[in-house]
């Protein structure tokens, strides 16, 4: 197929979020693509709606950053007024009441991740058709989570460390971006403790190389 | 109250020359005219206790309830012009459901208190309205930030509280509370005291018959806002009239 | 975005009309055809399977949601809603989770206002029948099979609500799959012993219908629940893993 302006921009993407011993790992490729053209070859699907909130986009461009946007907006406010930092529960509900109310009319699937002192590490998963799945161990989304949900299911264990988890969220986003056709270039990561954010990014020519 | 019946008091959007409204003050009397309502906060939750006065033989057992329940894990204990009570409680409910529906958890009682505050302090403002003639006692407890209490009164503030009263002997009650060690004590323990805060400040010549309403929010309960069971209300009522009759006695020697 | 729209939205069958963008979509419908509206699903649970028995009702359903390619797991599917009711769901994973929200709401109202009675298993399958035919007649269903069940006066109850409000009481059923696979083992099992069905062998029934469904259901899990509920109250069991038999691999 070649490229069609009529085709809409979407992030075929893999996501993965795996929790570890002091917080959460959420990592995701950087193509976003139009049919089988490119539009982008380094986004940044790892969207910040709080200072320790982030979540993951999957569907189309349009409308998971268009929902990122207006729960970004809803959540600063809602800290305003409570006056202390939204549990991801909370925020994970917000992205879940946007999904599910206009389903019939978006395509988008969110992992909402990040850390809040009442709970720790959070991940929670919206997959398309707006339902809410709370996530203990590693959760994988996108076009590419079919290469590598048994990869990840195989080898987390619980209370990794913070390089241990890092390391197993790049073979995991390497092997996607290497079977996946709508996965590709960079593989960004946010790792977000009690201490904040700390993003992380691995070049096209520093990802894990496979055989095969 | 000083200028009364200049013609400053006609209306709440209007301030008297010493700046005052006028309309707020007289709200608080009609709290002050209702029968006494308190709320204790120990180490492991919340207890209220309402003087609930029967005006006549007629009524039946248990009703014109002054406890409520907002949300599960929030309890209130009201004085006042019970229907203007009973809208405030409504509006409260109204905000913890919705605000369960959005974010999918129990709403924060610091969240909810500035809700129903908003609510109320907006009646003080118009000319065509009336504020609210009741003060309402909100209190929840749960594990990780242990027990809140909340105070809003008809101008729409609202303070923080370890122990408050509204209502008749709101000052009577808070001296006798503030002879507790209230951070100390358990709520079980607590129930007794505030029996007893009740029957004391209880004004036998002028109200004749009253009906004590206990409720708790707290560990024993699960952080649910409940009545307290029948046994312990028993056992509080009866430790509260014995400490009733230890006083008298002592009044004769 | 083809792809990813074809594997989740379509996974019935292939659609070529996915193969349109949703601009495109906007743009000729608005012209030609009334907007589509009614949804359709994405993550189903399976089957719901419950029975009356002598002194009680039974409810089970294995846990999980699927698509025809992923799998979430470990989602329980049966509700206690008060101490004298609960309900089974299956379908639509998100309108499941919609509706548990909506009763939860009213079982907190009727908690709060407190006026010494509660919400009857009977009032609950007219309510639901009520929501989801209305919804229905929005051309907007509530893509889900129920089956409410308790205690009515003392007597165990069951009704049945499907996704476009049909609703009728009956004292065995099996929503989806079981539906075909399972319903006559559990109406042999309350024939055989005269409408006086004993608890163990009301679930030792399920339990053989959650087996046949575990081998057949391509979309079955082998966890379950299963919730009892007797004049003495609402109890729902689990997880538990299926006990199912492989040895005939060897012949």
């Amino acid at each position: 197929m070649i490229a069609d302006v009529d085709e809409p921009i979407s992030t075929g993407t893999t996501l993965v979020a795996a929790h570890f011993k002091d917080g959460i790992v959420i990592a995701a490729d950087s193509r976003t693509s139009s049919g089988s053209y490119v539009a982008n070859r380094v986004a940044d699907k790892l969207t910040k709606i709080t200072d320790s909130i982030y979540c993951c986009r999957s569907g189309s461009a349009a409308d998971t950053q268009c929902i990122a946007d207006a729960v970004a907006y809803h959540l600063a406010f809602y800290e305003m007024q409570t006056g202390k930092p939204a549990t991801v529960e909370a925020a994970a509900n917000v992205f879940r009441n946007i999904c599910y109310k206009y389903r019939d009319d978006m395509v988008a699937g969110i992992i909402c991740a990040g850390y809040d002192d009442e709970r720790g590490g959070g991940i929670y998963s919206i997959p398309p058709g707006g339902c809410l799945v709370e996530e203990k161990r590693v959760i994988s989304a996108g076009s590419g989570s079919v290469f590598i949900s048994g990869f990840l299911d195989a080898l987390f264990k619980n209370n990794m460390s913070k390089e241990e988890c890092v390391d197993l969220c790049l073979k995991a986003v390497s092997l996607a971006i290497h079977k996946d056709t709508s996965s590709g270039g960079v593989c960004r990561m946010a790792v977000i403790t009690k201490d904040g954010v700390e993003r992380k990014l691995f070049l096209n020519n520093e990802l894990v190389q496979y055989e095969g | 109250m000083t200028s009364i019946g200049t013609g400053y008091d006609l209306s709440a959007s209007q301030f008297s020359p010493d700046g005052r409204v006028f309309q707020i003050e007289y709200a608080l009397k009609a709290v002050e005219n209702s029968g006494t309502a308190i709320a204790l906060r120990g180490k492991d939750g919340v207890v209220f206790a309402v003087e609930k006065l029967v005006t006549s033989k007629l009524y039946e057992k248990g009703s014109n309830k002054r406890i409520f329940t907002v949300d599960r894990h929030v309890g209130c204990a009201v004085a006042g012009l019970l229907a203007d009570a009973k809208q405030m409680i409504e509006t409260a409910a109204k905000e913890a459901a919705n605000y369960r529906n959005e974010y999918g958890c129990p709403v924060p009682i610091s969240y909810l208190k500035d809700q129903v505050a908003l609510y109320v302090h907006a009646y003080t403002l118009y000319s065509a309205i009336r504020p609210y003639g009741a003060s309402v006692l909100m209190g929840t407890y749960n594990k990780s930030e242990g027990s809140k209490l909340y105070c809003v009164e008809p101008s729409g503030t609202c303070y923080g509280y370890f122990g408050c009263a509204i209502g008749k002997a709101k000052q009577t009650a808070k001296t006798e509370m503030e002879k507790l060690k209230l951070s100390t004590l358990t709520c079980r323990e607590l129930v007794k005291e505030a029996a007893k805060i009740i029957h004391i400040v209880h004004d036998e010549v002028k109200d004749k018959d009253f009906e004590l309403e206990l409720s708790w929010v707290c560990e024993e309960s699960n952080g649910l806002h409940q009545a307290v069971p029948e046994a312990l209300h028993d056992e509080a009522e009866a430790f509260a009239r014995q400490a009733m009759e230890d006083d008298s006695d002592e009044g004769e020697d | 975005m083809a792809l990813m729209r074809d594997a989740i939205f379509h996974s019935e069958g292939f659609d070529p009309s996915s193969q349109m963008s949703p601009c495109a979509e906007t743009r000729n419908q608005s012209l030609v055809a009334p907007r589509q509206r009614t949804q359709e699903p994405t993550y189903m649970s399976g089957s719901v399977i419950g029975l009356c028995y002598e002194n009680g009702v039974l409810l089970a359903a294995d846990m999980g949601a699927t698509t025809r390619f992923t799998r979430i797991p470990h989602q329980p599917r049966i509700l206690k809603i008060n101490e004298n009711t609960m309900i089974g769901v299956s379908g639509d994973f998100a309108d499941f989770q919609y509706l548990e929200k909506i009763i939860e709401a009213k079982m907190i109202d009727e908690e709060r206002k407190n006026e010494g009675f509660q919400m009857k298993p009977r009032s609950l399958y007219v309510y639901l029948s009520r929501l989801l035919y209305q919804r229905r007649n929005n051309f907007n269903p509530l893509w889900t099979n129920i089956i409410v069940t308790g205690m009515q006066d003392g007597k165990p109850f069951m009704g049945v609500v499907d996704m476009i409000g049909t609703a009728f009481e009956t004292n065995l059923y099996s929503t989806g799959f079981g539906n075909y696979l399972g319903m006559g083992v559990m109406r042999e099992a309350v024939e055989k012993h005269d409408g006086k069905l004993p608890l163990q062998a009301a679930v030792e029934a399920l339990q053989s219908v959650l087996r046949v469904l575990y081998y057949r259901n391509t979309a079955a899990f082998p966890d379950y629940q299963i919730g009892n509920c007797t004049a003495s109250g609402v109890k729902i069991e689990g997880p538990m893993r299926i006990d199912s038999e492989w040895e005939i691999a060897k012949h």
